[in-house]
């Protein structure tokens, strides 16, 4: 064919679908926000998806392994330990116990370097596990980080009381924090056509 | 140029869809439409079409490099000062151009004319490369068409080619806007393009790019953008919160920052002044408001707009038609009226596909009003005789 092609073929085309736009993310300020579970992170779009799963992952990675479980429910508490059959992340040791997550925090911060980005994970608060005391209240609704600083939250699952130790609880996870959404302000514009398309 | 009235192959939408066509309509209205195709001679392509856009995209590239170098067109042209030194450096150091498409009106014997040439986000790439040669190959195959009917259409391989011109060893990535069926897909398409020249390539939307403590563009995995292509026009990148980060970035840009003169209406003015009389050329003038226009029929299109946002079209100095939109504030060009001739009732503009500044191939839009636009209805072509 003079003017045409050769074959066409596509490798791509095939799997294309069409996707949850992002959404991007607010001003670089501090912000900390405890979370039951990852839906809950990416429902409230503060942080990416990609950084919701990533977060949660760096958490559970800090969860600790202790030989028996009566140590860690030294620790953490009468019943909040666990033994799971299958590695997480393939991190486990055999016959682990580790104690049950209540959620992870994410902490975007100011540090030495710059912003900076980072997860914990977070328990429940309770102090029967402290000290190893059963018959002490237990309270409702709060959390305790690893090192057992306790963790307020407002309604809206921010953070209220970061101080020094829950910040440097961020260390082992963190990194250098990215402004983004500061181009495609202008998106949505013109015509029906695709809603928003950016094409002439 | 003749106008023929075929009959749709049957499940076409099906063999759309498979083959990630998915904005087939639009807004519950046909886009596709190939229950029409425009037949045209060898002569009228090559003489009348793409020697025309060859000439046309010469002349562009002169009139850019005059520009670069004046304040008064940078400030005509409406691009903001703070931009002036990303563009001039970017037309200096010659970066690389994929794309654009020039819109000509043509009715098959007169010399097509240009209404405009988008060449910074032109749509319905896809289905000028792609689709539309699909389509040939099936109506060759089932006698809809002539079996030696050809197209004028290497889009796609002069993509691939060019794409592998730009020895590009680094991941590269693509960029639309969330939220836009027709934008992933046409982002998607030029991926594919690029991977099959060898390039491994990434998706990102333009608003999760971010910016690390080094004024580098990051992706969502903080890895650096090296060469990002962006369907997301200049005029926006430049307003926009991270715009001071354009010119001492390492990332390569497509289309360029210098495509901003071409993408922008004002290049019309400037084209009729250079090329004044020019056969493929319509009369053209910036606007002034407090001026009468120098035609009773013509035509006040915004600097920056996008698929016939914010036209407003005059006969005898009556406004007669207008779209509506947000497009405006810097400013209006005026331009002969010139309708796309009437062929059957329906005014076909023809746009001319340019990859790597090279004229390579043309999709056919039709619109029953006279101002094409985001309804227009995309039509295939054949080559026979």
């Amino acid at each position: 064919m003079k003017k045409g092609s050769r074959s066409l073929s596509l490798v791509l085309m095939g799997s294309l679908t069409v996707a949850v736009g992002g959404c991007g993310s607010d001003e670089p300020t501090e912000d900390f926000r405890a979370y039951q579970s990852i839906d809950e992170c990416v429902k409230e779009q503060i942080f990416t998806q990609q950084e919701c799963r990533d977060m949660a992952i760096a958490a559970v990675r800090q969860n600790p392994q202790f030989a028996d479980k009566a140590e860690c429910e030294r620790e953490f508490g009468e019943g909040n330990c666990t033994q799971p059959q299958q590695n997480v992340q393939g991190e486990q040791r055999q016959g682990s116990w580790m104690p049950l997550l209540a959620g992870y925090m994410v902490g975007r911060y100011l540090g030495g370097n710059g912003m900076m980005q980072g997860a914990q994970p977070l328990y429940r608060q309770d102090q029967a596990g402290q000290q190893g005391n059963t018959t002490a209240a237990r309270t409702s609704g709060g959390f305790r980080t690893l090192g057992g600083a306790a963790i307020q939250t407002d309604a809206g699952g921010k953070v209220v009381n970061p101080n020094q130790t829950v910040r440097q609880g961020f260390a082992k996870s963190a990194k250098p924090y990215a402004a983004r959404g500061g181009l495609g302000s202008r998106g949505g514009f013109s015509g029906s056509k695709g809603f928003g398309s950016s094409g002439s | 140029m003749i106008r023929k009235v075929l009959t749709p192959r049957p499940g076409w939408q099906e063999k759309a869809e498979a083959a990630g066509f998915i904005f087939h309509h639009v807004d519950g209205e046909i886009y596709w439409d190939e229950s029409v195709c425009y037949s045209f001679t060898l002569r009228q392509v090559e003489a009348d079409i793409e020697d025309a856009t060859q000439e046309l995209v010469g002349m562009c590239l002169d009139t850019v490099a005059d520009a670069v170098e004046s304040e008064e067109i940078l400030t005509r042209l409406a691009i903001p000062p703070a931009a002036w030194d990303l563009v001039r450096a970017s037309w200096r150091e010659g970066d690389a151009t994929l794309y654009g498409r020039f819109d000509l009106a043509y009715d098959g014997q007169s010399p097509a004319r240009m209404y405009e040439f988008n060449a910074d986000t032109p749509t319905s790439l896809y289905e000028s490369a792609y689709f539309q040669w699909l389509w040939l190959e099936d109506a060759r195959g089932t006698g809809l068409v002539r079996k030696d009917a050809d197209q004028y259409n290497s889009i796609q391989e002069t993509l691939i080619e060019t794409f592998a011109s730009y020895g590009i060893a680094t991941p590269m990535h693509f960029s639309c806007v969330a939220g836009s069926a027709e934008d992933l897909a046409t982002v998607h398409y030029l991926r594919d393009c690029a991977e099959q020249a060898g390039i491994t390539t990434r998706h990102i939307y333009i608003e999760d790019i971010g910016v690390d403590q080094n004024g580098q563009f990051i992706d969502l995995e903080n890895a650096p953008i090296r060469h990002l292509f962006k369907l997301y026009p200049w005029e926006f990148m430049v307003r926009d919160a991270f715009a001071p980060y354009l010119a001492t970035c390492d990332t390569q840009f497509f289309e360029p920052p210098w495509k901003m003169l071409l993408s922008n209406k004002g290049i019309l003015p400037l084209l009729w002044e250079r090329y004044t009389n020019h056969p493929n050329l319509l009369p053209a003038w910036f606007h002034d408001p407090y001026r009468r226009a120098p035609y009773g029929d013509f035509v006040l299109k915004p600097l920056f707009s996008r698929e016939g946002a914010n036209i407003r079209a005059f006969r005898d100095y009556e406004e007669k038609v207008s779209t509506g939109g947000q497009y405006g504030a810097e400013g209006y060009v005026g331009q002969l009226l010139c309708p796309p001739p009437f062929i059957d009732g329906h005014g076909p503009v023809i746009g001319s596909w340019v990859v790597n500044n090279t004229a390579c191939g043309m999709g056919i839009r039709e619109d029953d009003g006279p101002i094409t636009g985001n309804l227009s209805r995309f039509v295939p072509h054949v080559i026979e005789g």
